[in-house]
């Protein structure tokens, strides 16, 4: 009915409070499952590309300690930009490589710079790290280099998708 | 390196493991900002996760909460 309505471009119908109480709740909890889900899917993918692919030492318990600390970063620094977003009314503000590069022309490589959050980026320096105290034949340059490429390829193909 | 060297080498590793304290979560927490090689260390000698992945998920939790009072009508 709410989707009839808004076809015909009436205005939507209130929604009741209820609603909107459980929709909140149900997001921190998703937020919370979500991340939950996504350090140990993270951890997983670490162990498989040091432990597996290239022959590090160390065992998937480390990697998830270490991806489940790195993962402050984020979540600490998300909290401090608040209230920049309120600032600036935008929810889905992030510090980006786009910030820096702010004289380019919206396009794909914008939405790819975009895309490389900066929290993110300090969080794979951190793993990098952790990597390399895991196994100290892995140096820090090789372990970076090695997250931050997968982090641009990432990038590459959520740049495609972004709205410019 | 011959043999004795090495493992002289493997047994003055495993005691400076055992000798190395965990800190506590707030101590990690703050390392993982200000200190990583030695948060690092710590976890590489005993991977601790648990309080970790439980403080993180509680941030984003956090962090949902605010943006979703602020902007939950507008989302």
């Amino acid at each position: 009915m709410r989707e009839q309505l808004l076809a015909q471009g009436g205005t939507p119908l209130p929604m009741p409070d209820r609603v909107m109480d459980w929709m909140s709740i149900l997001r921190v909890v998703g937020a919370a499952l979500g991340t939950s889900i996504v350090i140990p899917i993270g951890a997983g993918v670490l162990t498989g590309i040091f432990a597996f692919v290239l022959g590090d030492a160390g065992g998937y318990r480390q990697y998830l300690a270490v991806t489940a600390h790195s993962f402050f970063i984020p979540a600490l620094v998300g909290l401090f930009i608040m209230p920049l977003k309120i600032a600036t009314q935008d929810p889905l503000l992030t510090l980006n490589l786009g910030n820096f590069f702010f004289f380019l022309p919206s396009g794909y490589w914008l939405s790819v710079l975009t895309a490389m959050d900066l929290t993110q980026i300090w969080s794979s320096l951190v793993i990098a790290q952790g990597a390399h105290c895991i196994d100290r034949r892995r140096s820090f340059t090789s372990a970076a280099v090695i997250l931050l490429s997968l982090m641009f390829a990432m990038a590459l193909i959520i740049g495609r998708f972004m709205p410019s | 390196m011959d043999q004795v060297g090495q493992e002289s080498y493997g047994k003055e590793r495993a005691d400076s493991i055992d000798l190395v304290t965990i800190p506590g979560i707030h101590r990690r927490f703050l390392d993982t900002f200000f200190s990583p090689a030695k948060m690092n260390a710590y976890l590489a000698a005993e991977p601790r996760w648990v309080m970790a992945l439980v403080l993180s998920a509680a941030l984003m939790s956090l962090q949902v909460a605010l943006s979703h009072q602020r902007f939950g009508k507008a989302s």
